[in-house]
């Protein structure tokens, strides 16, 4: 998904206040609409977890995984999300706005998991990280590692801000609504967030190289 | 290499690392959850964490992971989305699905311009002052839980429980509606603190001193509370009211506000449960015209409201219109201008719309949409009435609503030469 949105910079105007349920790929087989899925969710249907589980499983996994990368194990994750899903649905207001709905649940769990690993590293509990490949063997996967361990230097806030922001292509007022911050306090977190990225990529000889070289699979 | 670039590569590479989809062993998950689910437990998990080495480091590592992630004798946290919250807790809900969520699992769902405020929290509750509007709360049952909340003169007791409250300041009156669980209402009512139960829907006025109770379970008049006021049911819907003889020891006043609707149930709480296009069935079976000329006012702008969310434009138009000509002046009939601004506006019609929410920042300067009302104007006029309408828009929000969600946008008016 190249939108236009992801590439702004932190800083853009905020154009409209108004929420909108962001356009990720519809995905399963089943022909109900999100306001149907949210029925027979409410109704106990012994069909909800699958039709739910197959609409918005890839999204949420696929959020999950850009927010934490390829080292951090995120079925758990998922299974929080998908059941906070299930006990808060009584609380959706707008049945058609599952999705958006979803995308906060998912929001508030990167939050918090980010925070736990925070807290995690301060008390020495958490695994190691292992070492980095030699600066010179760079290649895609080692290049995402290290900037994921960059992106761990962030506060929770500012990170899942940052993943929002450009992983998903979300507007900053979406970001805000999903996050209960202002929009103001999210563009300051994302541009935060973009200053010490780039800051310590810059000081990554061998990554700044990587990169330079890199072309997206399918650019010409 | 520029930092643009810097970015740019970087969500190429973790998008290209992660596609949106499942594959076998994600639909493990599927499984999981499942089973998860007809547990109906919450699964543990699994954490990561390797608690290995020194007993004397392990027992210290627990206990503070204990006090970071489990602070059981701490007092609950909250956070407030997507509203917005200032000092002292003071909470206002500029969206339609604003919500107050602890760290318990309780949460206070907010209507849009609801004022409340988190007066304290404690480590089994919470002290909350509704100052005007509605909110759906739904509080965790706990052992020693300890919830109140303030409306008006009126202080709600809960322990676990479900409920829609409203405050209507102007009207001086209560409603609550008791989904699950059991509350205590306390306050000037008659006969002294009232006890609820799961169904019960109380409307109280504190102006006139008057109450009903009605048990919306089944849909009929429930008993006649003693009352120094013989004058029973003055809940503002202005729904149909009827007196059931009181049993012994019982007493209550009755009302059959619910009893016009196919379900026995209220449109006001069909809608709260997203049960939108129920509500237009509804009253569709009772013949729209007759709706529109004979629904109480609560009813109408139940109507109107989920018929703005069902997307059925005209029949919302329809509803907002009715609620202006039939009740002019009152609270809903004003705050049917700003919708109908809204409605206007996503038909594409700006100037109807800018019109719209300046009829209702005429009617209602202080109500509980002038914020958006203003906002809105300001972002539509500047093609219709020129720049200079903008800047004084611009400029009228910038000096009411300074820290408001349009503030950004006003600045960047007023800077533009």
């Amino acid at each position: 998904m190249k939108d236009v949105a992801r590439k702004q910079r932190p800083n853009d105007s905020l154009s409209d206040q108004s929420g909108r349920v962001i356009p990720f790929p519809e995905a399963g087989a089943s022909g109900l609409d999100d306001a149907a899925v949210v029925r027979i969710l409410r109704a106990g249907d012994a069909r909800a977890p699958r039709v739910v589980w197959n609409r918005l499983a890839p999204m949420v996994r696929g959020m999950l995984l850009r927010s934490f990368g390829p080292e951090h194990d995120i079925d758990d994750l998922i299974q929080e999300v998908f059941l906070t899903l299930f006990n808060r649905i009584e609380t959706l207001r707008e049945p058609q706005a599952l999705r958006a709905f979803v995308i906060t649940i998912t929001a508030h769990t990167i939050r918090r998991e980010v925070r736990r690993k925070i807290a995690s590293r301060w008390l020495h509990l958490g695994t190691t990280q292992g070492a980095l490949a030699r600066d010179a063997d760079l290649d895609s996967r080692e290049a995402l590692v290290r900037l994921y361990r960059i992106l761990d230097r962030l506060g929770a806030e500012e990170r899942t801000a940052f993943a929002l922001r450009f992983f998903e292509g979300l507007e900053i007022v979406e970001i805000a609504s999903a996050l209960g911050i202002s929009p103001a306090t999210t563009k300051r977190r994302i541009a935060h967030a973009w200053t010490r990225i780039v800051t310590h990529a810059q000081r990554d000889g061998a990554l700044v190289e990587y990169l330079s070289s890199y072309r997206p699979e399918g650019a010409p | 290499m520029k930092p643009q670039e810097i970015i740019e590569r970087f969500v190429d590479l973790a998008r290209e690392a992660s596609e949106d989809r499942i594959d076998s062993t994600g639909q493990a998950g599927l499984y999981r959850l499942e089973r998860a689910l007809s547990r109906s437990t919450r699964p543990s998990r699994a954490f990561g964490y390797r608690v290995g080495g020194a007993a004397l480091a392990a027992a210290l590592g627990l206990t503070a992971l204990v006090l970071v992630q489990f602070p059981r004798d701490r007092a609950l946290t909250f956070e407030v989305t997507p509203s917005c919250v200032r000092d002292g807790g003071y909470v206002v809900s500029k969206a339609a699905d604003g919500q107050v969520r602890f760290s318990d699992h309780s949460d206070v769902g907010m209507d849009r311009g609801t004022r409340l405020r988190v007066s304290s929290v404690e480590v089994h509750g919470a002290h909350l002052m509704l100052e005007a509007g509605t909110l759906h709360a739904s509080i965790r049952p706990r052992p020693k839980a300890r919830w109140s909340i303030d409306a008006g003169p009126y202080v709600v007791h809960v322990t676990g429980t479900e409920f829609d409250l409203t405050w209507k300041v102007e009207l001086q009156t209560l409603d609550l509606r008791l989904r699950s669980g059991s509350v205590t209402v306390e306050g000037p009512l008659a006969g002294g603190d009232v006890h609820m139960i799961a169904g019960d829907h109380l409307v109280a006025n504190a102006g006139d001193g008057s109450l009903s109770i009605v048990d919306e379970r089944h849909a009929t008049p429930s008993q006649d509370v003693p009352s120094a006021s013989p004058k029973v049911d003055t809940a503002p819907s202005g729904a149909a009211t009827m007196t059931a003889s009181a049993p012994a020891g019982g007493a209550r006043s009755a009302s059959a506000a619910a009893m016009a609707h196919s379900s026995g149930v209220a449109w006001a709480t069909r809608v709260a449960r997203g049960s939108f296009q129920a509500v237009i069935d509804d009253a569709q079976r009772q013949g729209i015209d007759r709706v529109l000329t004979e629904a109480s006012q609560a009813d109408l702008a139940a109507l109107a409201d989920a018929a703005r969310y069902a997307h059925s434009q005209d029949l919302a138009r329809r509803a907002l219109g009715a609620q202006r000509a039939r009740f002019p002046g009152s609270v809903l009939a004003r705050d049917a201008a700003f919708f109908l601004g809204g409605l206007a506006e996503s038909g594409g019609d700006d100037a109807g719309s800018v019109e719209w929410y300046e009829t209702y920042l005429r009617e209602s300067p202080d109500g509980a949409y002038a914020s958006q009302a203003l906002g809105r104007k300001m972002m539509l006029v500047e093609p219709i009435r020129g720049t200079d309408a903008a800047r004084t828009a611009a400029a009228e929000y910038l000096r009411r609503f300074g820290d408001g969600p349009y503030a950004p946008n006003a600045r960047k008016l007023l800077q533009t030469q």
